[in-house]
């Protein structure tokens, strides 16, 4: 064998090594930002116009947000098997149990502050676990904590619009992308 | 220094392990996805994957799921010692050293 040969090998290598960590890394992320881009688009906009009223709006979209993520996630694992997905989901428990017990000390929130404490959470989840599994979490995970801050500061009053428009928008938008570019 | 290894070699034979072995350890693929990954046909992969099973280079476990059955497919401690040496060699050659002659068997 030739070093040409082999220079073609490896690259056969490279190449079918990229495409399969790609493969598993899309296969249902775009449909979870797109299904949980929903979920705050909605609910934000029932904060913004409900008020303290848009509680069980947010139980419901949650709770169906979590039944899609569910049905994605089952389908997803039965193409590839792994090992890591109970770790996944410990990481979210985890998470959300570190989230409730910071609620419950500093409570009780104004509706805003309620708002803004769930998406900096959620916002902190998503880097954290892009750290682990892929940079473009990383970059959602920071960028929507940073709009949520800007927009806390800059328009204080129409919070819930700023992020049912920028960060929900933005979620189902990068859905998308993921799912129409990352083939 | 590795030989290379006439089994892995053949080039679909080397997208298979290569796809397998950008798993995490224990993890396995289906069937399906590895085909529509490569963009082989069913018959031929199934081939190459028996080729390799021979080999003892990848584990094959077939489920039910609602009835319809589903083929995973991973790589063996064997086929990840046996891939890494031929990983090895080719970077050998493009080293510039030399490669001992590859060990017998026919290309499938």
């Amino acid at each position: 064998m030739d070093q040409e040969e082999a220079l073609q090998s490896l690259e056969l290598v490279r190449q079918a090594a990229a495409q399969t960590r790609q493969a598993i890394a899309r296969s249902g992320t775009g449909y979870f930002f797109i299904i949980w881009g929903a979920v705050w688009f909605l609910g934000f906009l029932a904060s913004q116009l409900l008020g303290e009223r848009s509680g069980y709006v947010w139980f419901g979209l949650d709770a169906l947000g979590g039944v899609a993520s569910a049905v994605v996630g089952l389908r997803a694992a039965r193409r590839v098997r792994t090992t890591q997905g109970w770790r996944m989901g410990l990481f979210w428990l985890i998470v959300l149990v570190y989230g409730g017990l910071q609620l419950w000390i500093v409570s009780p929130l104004s509706g805003d502050r309620f708002m803004m404490f769930i998406t900096l959470l959620v916002s902190f989840g998503y880097a954290l676990f892009g750290l682990w599994v892929s940079p473009h979490l990383l970059g959602a995970g920071i960028g929507t904590a940073a709009l949520a801050v800007l927009g806390w500061l800059l328009l204080p009053g129409y919070i819930g619009y700023w992020m049912a428009f920028l960060g929900g928008g933005g979620m189902i938008a990068f859905g998308a992308y993921i799912l129409l570019r990352w083939k | 220094m590795a030989d290379l290894d006439p089994v892995i070699h053949q080039p679909a034979r080397l997208q298979i392990m290569a796809a397998l072995a950008a798993l995490r350890e224990g993890d396995s693929v289906e069937f399906i996805f590895l085909r529509d990954l490569l963009g082989l046909t069913d018959g031929n992969l199934g081939a190459h994957l028996r080729r390799l099973e021979e080999e003892g280079y990848v584990n094959l476990s077939k489920v039910f799921v609602e009835r319809k059955p589903r083929t995973y497919v991973s790589l063996s401690g064997k086929g990840g010692q046996a891939f890494g040496e031929h990983v090895q060699a080719l970077e050998g050659i493009l080293g510039g050293k030399s490669v001992r002659k590859q060990r017998g068997g026919s290309r499938r």
